[in-house]
């Protein structure tokens, strides 16, 4: 009986205005979003491909430690092509400093970070919006439109009970829903297989079924929402205003007044108080150089900053000098390492405290917006997609620990004490010592009176660029897509798909059909 | 009236009201905050600038950060809000970068604030269509149509009649919730309500009025054209759908492939390249500096330091250029919609969004300018430098140009270049976007006319 019923439903929406108007509108907004967003992820990961084609070549150009300073980079997810998530937002470059704990990412793949603004349509806001909102009017008249027919006392007093024609309305409603879904997603997927050449892998498959089964979870829910509403009232017209109304505060109002009440409630500390910090530690350091400076005459910050103090300056290759120079340099690599990479650590614990204080707003926001089924299914398309912040949040974290591993192999090298020299030249102990220097200094003098250059006679060629055994190794961590969050918030909506569902069999059964 | 005694309008009217009701008391909020950030950050940046006084060179070469006032009419278009710059860090020489100086917190999504471009363009136009799909395809269906045109009324008249009424009932709400919004607002301490805050609001006044009437013309005209007001909710329901959602979500996209931007990695390369060839031609001697600022060569020396950053902001302008013109082209394809026009209108009246930061770009340019413009006028009174007015990212060659104090009072201030309000400097007014909206009124008006006129009432 139940099946039979079923089937009249799906054989009533097949055959209305809105089931093709639902066909139409999806095909064509699935379409364009993936051709539009499939064409982005190319270029892209186009982009992507040069700049580490650019940071390869750029490690040719490093010739001692001192100058590493790695560039990594975080690759675009292919499965933001259906979620975009905080893909845009956030950068997608970040270059490791010894004298800075990465907080985040700088460069982006993404060409307009003024873009980050605008809204973009992809799968998500099609399920979160345009789908959920069929729902609504597949279903808004299900139960007080056929009264107001006069069709639903008939149906009742067949012998199907009440809840297996509620069940009947809300899973041929399901199922002439996903008839749109399941169309224009294969079409889209044909478009990506065909036309962009794109192929996923297994797990990615398996990921887009999670995002899909998860909007189909929605909008089953909303579905729902517009039976139960529909069971409530005895006006088709009352049912809908009920039915958008709910849509409207679950879809469009609950998100956004849940970030301007965690704005309110949680305010954030000024970014002022890092700044600040980071200008009055500087001044710090200034004063503390100054100090180093009055035992080694000559100090002259230019000088000193550019020839031996920045990371990635290969200048003072270009330069020879005295042996009085270069026990300079290495009394100031032993003074200011230790003195920089302190202040860095002492600006991400003031950092540290705005993170927590980001924390705690985000906490507040997660919890006033847990009654948005819309967040729910952001969350699961994002951590499906890894667009969310998850994703990003670990690629920062990955540079914070490269770096530490980084400057702890350095200073187990010694290149912080006693092998300082090491780090920032190729010369020997015994090249450095004043009568080579005179020897050198001969030669030079004469090579310059030939017309020579000091690019030509001490240039960056002179040593060739380090091995790569002697280059830190980054090893990036592989993004998974999060099928645990997925599942979680998919059972919460499946959760609160029971209970609505439920709540409209309760009114459907107390319903005067007359 | 009956719109106005409709229980289903109330439910939808009062969840406006409280919508306009909450922008008032987060706008003020956000924005007292945002304005203490600004006092701060000036006041440090005057602090700092007071202890580099004492010689002109460490003024010129001084890192500072320019930033934004907040805007006080943020609450008609918060444009994107932290997700746009606001902070240029300057120097005499140059423009070294652009930043973000809000407290914005990147654990939360971005999602659209409930500002007037919110309440108006998504709430009032939903509740606009849910007003007006079944004004006559309804009315068909009660058969109470035929009954009111059995009375000598022009079919005209039925039109301006209902038009009318929907539109008065819309604007009632429409005019209850700014009153709140802003009587919410003054009671806090909000923007004082003067002709520099409210000329603006009577714009968005008008505009979200144009806004609603041209949904209200679109669904007498859909509900005009089908026998059925649920085929009528389904159409019209799918074009608010499109015109809220679809169309500023395709306007981005379509901008993205329309207007070309290079990546940031794109930039900086061609920006190394462009720097790296300066610098293997340069002259002999040009990186050359032995302490002495009159030895012969330091003039190629400066000529050297101002090749390569007029490159550097040369690229890096035409870089900003082309996403502010992308932005530009996203915005006018979505103006399509008057949903999207509405939104594009209220930020240039609050001067939030890509207006806010492209006066912020124009502002940095003009002001780096005029401070060293004013370098090079103190330095011209100091006999004892060559006069040769260069520097780099934070460091200037000594002894280049004068080393002489320079009183605080006489430093050009970034501040000078806004209003103590806070307005933008230069306020524009949503002319052509005014235009449109009456072209859409005046489209969906004829339509909609035409269908009522040729509908059998039967």
């Amino acid at each position: 009986m139940f099946f039979s019923l079923l089937f009249k439903e799906i054989r009533f929406h097949l055959l209305t205005f809105r089931f093709a108007a639902a066909l139409i509108t999806t095909l064509t907004l699935v379409l364009l979003s993936m051709w539009v967003l499939g064409d982005d992820y190319i270029r892209r990961r186009n982009t992507y491909n040069l700049s580490v084609e650019t940071t390869a070549r750029q490690i040719e150009e490093v010739y001692v430690p001192s100058q590493i300073s790695p560039t990594l980079h975080r690759p675009p997810s292919a499965l933001s092509i259906f979620a975009q998530g905080e893909d845009r937002r956030f950068g997608n470059t970040l270059q490791v400093r010894r004298w800075e704990v990465p907080r985040r990412a700088e460069g982006s793949f993404t060409d307009n970070m003024l873009m980050a603004a605008m809204p973009a349509l992809d799968l998500y806001t099609i399920f979160a919006v345009v789908l959920s909102l069929f729902g609504i009017l597949f279903t808004y008249d299900a139960v007080c439109g056929e009264r107001e027919n006069g069709t639903l006392k008939l149906q009742c007093s067949g012998g199907a009970s009440r809840g297996a024609i509620f069940a009947a309305k809300f899973f041929g409603a399901l199922a002439c829903l996903a008839i749109p879904i399941l169309f224009s997603l294969l079409g889209g997927f044909l478009l990506l297989t065909f036309f962009f050449s794109l192929t996923f892998t297994a797990e990615q498959w398996l990921a887009v079924s999670a995002m899909v089964g998860a909007g189909l979870i929605y909008c089953a829910l909303f579905i729902a929402v517009g039976l139960a509403c529909s069971a409530l009232v005895r006006r088709s017209s009352v049912a809908l205003i009920l039915a958008l109304l709910v849509w409207t505060l679950a879809v469009l109002v609950l998100p956004s007044a849940s970030k301007s009440a965690a704005d309110v409630l949680h305010p954030l500390p000024s970014p002022a108080e890092v700044s600040n910090f980071e200008k009055v530690s500087e001044r710090e350091v200034v004063e503390q150089a100054s100090e180093f400076a009055k035992e080694y005459p000559g100090y002259n910050s230019g000088w000193w900053t550019s020839n031996f103090g920045l990371p990635g300056n290969g200048d003072f290759l270009k330069y020879d000098g005295r042996e009085e120079w270069f026990r300079h340099a290495i009394a100031y690599v032993r003074f200011i390492e230790p003195v920089m990479q302190g202040r860095a650590d002492r600006i991400w614990d003031v950092y540290g405290r705005h993170d927590k204080e980001m924390e705690n707003q985000a906490s507040a926001f997660g919890l006033l917006a847990m009654l948005s089924p819309t967040i729910h299914l952001r969350e699961a398309f994002t951590g499906l997609a890894n667009t969310d912040y998850n994703d990003y949040y670990r690629f920062v974290d990955s540079a914070r620990r490269f770096r530490r591993q980084m400057i702890d192999e350095f200073a187990r090298k010694g290149f912080f004490s006693d092998k300082a020299l090491a780090f920032f030249t190729r010369r020997k102990p015994a090249e450095i010592l004043q009568a080579e220097w005179e020897k050198r200094y001969e030669y030079y003098r004469q090579r310059l009176e030939a017309g020579a250059t000091y690019d030509d006679i001490i240039g960056p060629q002179f040593w060739g660029p380090l091995s790569p055994e002697q280059m830190p190794r980054f090893t990036p961590a592989i993004d998974h897509p999060d099928f645990e969050l997925g599942v979680n918030h998919s059972c919460v909506l499946g959760a609160v798909l029971a209970i609505v569902f439920a709540a409209g069999v309760v009114a459907f059964l107390r319903y005067d059909v007359r | 009236m009956d719109g106005l005694r409709d229980a289903k309008f109330l439910f939808l009217a009062l969840l406006v009201l409280l919508a306009f009701i909450a922008n008032g008391v987060v706008f003020r909020e956000n924005n007292r905050l945002e304005k203490e950030d600004h006092r701060t950050a000036i006041t440090e940046t005057n602090r700092l600038m007071q202890g580099v006084c004492g010689n002109l060179q460490s003024a010129a070469i001084f890192l500072q950060r320019m930033i934004r006032p907040p805007s006080s009419l943020a609450f008609i278009a918060e444009g994107g809000g932290n997700m746009m710059p606001n902070a240029v860090v300057i120097n005499a020489f140059s423009r070294w970068g652009i930043e973000y100086q809000q407290r914005n917190n990147e654990k939360i999504p971005v999602l659209p604030p409930i500002d007037w471009s919110f309440i108006v363009g998504v709430m009032m136009t939903l509740l606009a269509v849910l007003v007006s799909y079944n004004a006559v395809a309804g009315e068909k269906k009660d058969g109470t149509l035929k009954l009111v045109l059995s009375n000598p009324v022009s079919k005209l008249k039925l039109f301006v009649g209902k038009y009318l009424g929907l539109l008065v009932t819309m604007l009632i709400c429409l005019l209850t919730g700014v009153v709140l919004n802003l009587v919410v607002m003054v009671m806090m301490g909000g923007p004082q309500l003067t002709a520099e805050t409210l000329w603006p609001v009577a714009w968005a006044l008008m505009l979200a009025f144009l806004c609603i009437s041209a949904f209200l013309l679109a669904g007498i005209a859909v509900s005009s054209m089908t026998r059925s007001p649920a085929v009528a909710l389904v159409v019209l329901l799918v074009l608010w759908v499109l015109a809220v959602f679809a169309v500023p979500g395709i306007g981005r996209l379509a901008a993205e492939q329309l207007v070309k931007v290079p990546s940031q990695a794109m930039v900086e390369e061609e920006i190394y390249r462009a720097q790296e060839e300066i610098w293997e031609n340069r002259p002999r001697d040009a990186a050359n500096w032995n302490g002495n600022p009159f030895e012969p060569h330091v003039p190629q020396r400066a000529k050297l330091s101002w090749d390569q950053i007029s490159a550097r902001e040369r690229i890096s302008d035409s870089y900003i250029d082309s996403q502010i013109r992308q932005v530009l082209a996203a915005k006018q394809i979505s103006a399509v919609s008057p949903y999207g026009l509405l939104g594009d209108s209220f930020e240039v009246l609050a001067g939030t969004g890509v207006y806010g930061f492209e006066q912020l770009h124009r502002n940095s340019i003009a002001y780096r300018r005029h401070l060293y413009q004013f370098v090079v006028n103190r330095d011209k009174s100091d006999p004892d430098t060559p006069h040769l007015v260069y520097g780099y990212y934070s460091s200037a060659d000594p002894g280049v140009f004068s080393q002489r104090p320079v009183p605080f009072a006489a430093i050009p201030k970034p501040t000078a270049l806004w209003k103590e309000t806070g307005l933008s400097i230069e306020r524009e007014w949503p002319l052509w976007q005014l235009l449109v909206m009456l072209g859409f009124n005046l489209l969906a008006g004829v339509v909609a006319l035409i269908s009522l006129l040729r509908y059998d009432p039967r």
